[in-house]
């Protein structure tokens, strides 16, 4: 049998030239599986599992009851940005016992965009702090769920503990045109970073 | 990653699905990256699979406590369906080497063969530094 060698070409044009890998981050139920699905040009890898009453204990569902699974180890999809642009998009699970299966997710990666969701941003702070220990910029999407608190950016901003300069849109993780919207900030975000900021 | 590189290592990949029985083989970057496929898995499946394989190596590796030592290395993962099996093995520094089979292989010959190959291309395998001009990374590896 032969070898095909990866340059070989689906859909991807000639032309394309980078292939970056970004991480999607956030904590528990926040959107990340749907997130990567809605956005993705292939199937999408999944790793979902009914949840157990086991999990239950630690899995704080308050906000999504209608929830039944749970990423157990990543989410995977691709989506090509422009002729110039591929991103290969790695969902870490969200819960705190996969944190070690997360830190290995983050070798490769160019940046992460962390969904939030208004009604638990105090949730959002383990996961921008893992970024951060380890130099990993990032944009923050909050994912608008209907209910949800409407909140002023500035708001949102302080309560995050936002730089400046990091980031911050909203989405709708069901929706393709709000959710590429939020991978652009963050590509564009890291596309601006000076090489100074780079070295680390 | 150059046209002579990328034939490098098609033609390894060749090589170990002369194995009777093998199915498919896939080198992938410890990133969860693609680096090449055999010709009977498409790119789009192979990079899906890329993806899956990376966890699956972290994860296999975060049950060495469970082993004994939790500092012990980690050295193949080995998958096994009703139909079939899945070997995932080190190739280099950052870089795996993933082969699927039959349920009617030989475990020991796919298993030395893999291993024979990535002895001889360690060099070859070992993952580069990937080029994206535009962007530098922003973590090391952790
Ligand atoms: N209303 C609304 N619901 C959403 C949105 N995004 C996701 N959901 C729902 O919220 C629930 C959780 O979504 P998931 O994509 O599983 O969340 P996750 O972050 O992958 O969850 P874990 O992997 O378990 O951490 C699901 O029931 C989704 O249908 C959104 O933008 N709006
Ligand atoms: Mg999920």
């Amino acid at each position: 049998m032969g070898s095909a060698p990866v340059s070989d070409q689906v859909y991807l044009s000639d032309s394309v030239r980078a292939a970056v890998k970004i991480l999607v981050v956030g904590h528990f139920a926040v959107g990340k599986t749907t997130f990567v699905g809605t956005l993705s040009e292939i199937r999408p890898l999944r790793t979902e599992e009914i949840m157990t009453q086991a999990g239950a204990h630690v899995d704080d569902l308050a906000g999504s009851p209608e929830k039944t699974t749970t990423t157990v180890a990543m989410d995977f999809g691709r989506i090509t940005l422009n002729d110039h642009l591929v991103l290969y998009l790695f969902g870490a699970p969200g819960q705190k016992r996969f944190t070690r299966l997360w830190k290995d997710m983050m070798y490769g990666a160019l940046g992460a965009l962390v969904l939030a969701d208004t009604r638990r941003l105090d949730a959002s702070f383990d996961i921008m702090g893992l970024l951060e220990e380890h130099g990993m910029p990032y944009a923050v999407a909050v994912n608008q769920f209907e209910g949800a608190p409407l909140f002023p950016e500035e708001e949102i901003r302080e309560a995050l503990d936002l730089l400046p300069e990091t980031p911050l849109v909203t989405c709708d993780a069901r929706e393709a045109g709000s959710s590429t919207k939020a991978l652009i900030s963050l590509v564009e975000y890291l596309q601006t970073r000076t090489p100074a900021q780079e070295q680390r | 990653m150059n046209d002579h590189m990328t034939n490098e290592l098609g033609w390894m990949l060749d090589e170990v699905l002369k194995v009777p029985e093998a199915r498919h083989a896939i080198l992938l970057s410890a990133d969860g990256m693609l680096r090449s496929h055999s010709q009977g898995i498409g790119r789009d499946e192979a990079e899906r699979q890329a993806a899956a394989l990376s966890g699956l190596q972290s994860i296999s590796r975060s049950t060495a406590e469970f082993c004994g030592d939790e500092h012990s290395p980690w050295r193949q993962t080995l998958v096994e369906f009703a139909d079939g099996y899945v070997f995932l093995v080190a190739a280099g520094a950052g870089a795996y080497l993933a082969v699927s089979a039959t349920q009617h292989v030989d475990m020991e010959t796919v298993t030395y063969r893999m291993q024979k190959l990535v002895d001889r291309l360690g060099k070859e395998l070992t993952s580069p530094p990937r080029e994206d001009a535009a962007m530098a990374p922003g973590a090391s590896p952790s």
